[in-house]
């Protein structure tokens, strides 16, 4: 059974490089043979062939040429944009940090506040941090070990 | 019924073959340019895109199925490939490197884009047009016939379709498509029998007709 399915895809292959004309002249007379003694196998070579002429008359839909004077302008614009989100982002969370610095510490020198609602605010903000360290974590992980990491789900 | 007219004009249509295929074929990158690039030379980088942007735009043409994402797609890939060139390993080819980025960002494109529900490929304008007849009577002969190409490719899977594509649109060797998609040769050939295979089965469906 294995032995057959070899040997059928052995076939195939030799189809195909007949019908591209990238097999030798000998593997192409094995093949002329076989095709002599099997009319499916011939009717479906002949199948094949007819429709490889016809997809070879046709060719990928050309573009307006405008987009090959834009196109490196508009890929560097890209890299561009990424590197300018990359710097805001690091701006944005560096300030944002410093200002939550800020506000905990006037929070917690506040002497009005009572004691147990800055302990809150203190377990509010350690609770915030263990999450967020493990998420980041998790995906940094997901990222290093996934086989399609690329694919979106 | 559609005449194929198989053979007739196969030396007018392989000297076009050529034309296109000179065109963007030249994939191969020059290992000064690409340590330029590594370097982070983005002169250098737009000389590399530049070379590459025809083939990286055909191929994503052929996976997506649409111009505005194969553009999109191509260049977004240039940018993955711009960021992570640091890490990429010299002693590779970079086309085939690049092609593994932009085939998975097509994949993701048409992904999406079945996800949304919003266009479905069959519905977007034809990315397969005749090449050049000689009379008009062939030009509207040719016409028809790619329509039919173009819907059935669009209705294959991305893997059937790019295989297709590569071979009997764009004339790679096999030796070429191994070295593009990095898989053996005997892969290419059984991949190719399995995809015209299928090609064969949905074009007998559509009521073609064997000339």
């Amino acid at each position: 059974m294995n032995m057959h399915k070899h040997e059928n895809e052995d076939i195939q292959r030799l189809m195909m490089a007949v019908l591209d004309g990238e097999a030798t002249p000998e593997r192409e007379q094995e093949l002329r043979r076989l095709l002599d003694t099997d009319t499916e196998l011939r009717r479906e070579f002949d199948e094949m062939k007819t429709l490889k002429h016809t997809t070879m008359k046709t060719q990928l839909t050309e573009p307006d040429g405008t987009l090959w004077t834009s196109y490196w302008m508009n890929t560097y614009a890209r890299i561009e944009r990424g590197l300018g989100w990359i710097l805001f982002s690091a701006g944005a969370t560096l300030l944002l940090l410093f200002g939550a610095w800020e506000i905990t510490k006037e929070w917690l020198a506040d002497p009005d506040l009572p004691v147990w609602v800055k302990t809150a605010g203190i377990l509010l903000g350690a609770g915030s941090i263990i999450l967020l360290v493990s998420v980041i974590r998790e995906k940094l992980f997901l990222h290093k070990n996934e086989r399609y990491k690329d694919i979106q789900k | 019924m559609i005449n194929t007219g198989t053979c007739n004009r196969s030396g007018y249509l392989k000297r076009k073959l050529n034309r296109y295929q000179t065109m963007a074929r030249n994939i191969h990158i020059e290992s000064d340019l690409l340590d330029r690039c590594r370097s982070g030379d983005r002169q250098a980088f737009g000389i590399l895109v530049q070379q590459l942007m025809k083939p990286a735009y055909y191929h994503a043409l052929a996976l997506t199925g649409n111009h505005d994402d194969a553009v999109d797609v191509s260049q977004e890939a240039f940018v993955k490939a711009w960021k992570s060139l640091p890490s990429f390993d010299t002693s590779r080819a970079f086309y085939p490197w690049y092609y593994t980025i932009l085939k998975r960002l097509s994949l993701n494109t048409l992904r999406s884009r079945s996800r949304r529900r919003e266009t479905a490929i069959s519905s977007l304008p034809g990315w397969v047009e005749p090449r050049s007849g000689e009379t008009p009577e062939s030009r509207f002969e040719d016409r028809e016939l790619s329509e039919q190409v173009n819907r059935i490719l669009t209705a294959l899977q991305a893997d059937d379709r790019e295989i297709l594509v590569l071979r009997d649109i764009e004339g790679y060797a096999y030796k070429e498509i191994s070295h593009i998609l990095n898989i053996p040769e005997g892969t290419v050939m059984s991949r190719l029998y399995t995809a015209r295979n299928r090609f064969r089965l949905r074009i007998k469906e559509s009521g073609y007709e064997y000339a």
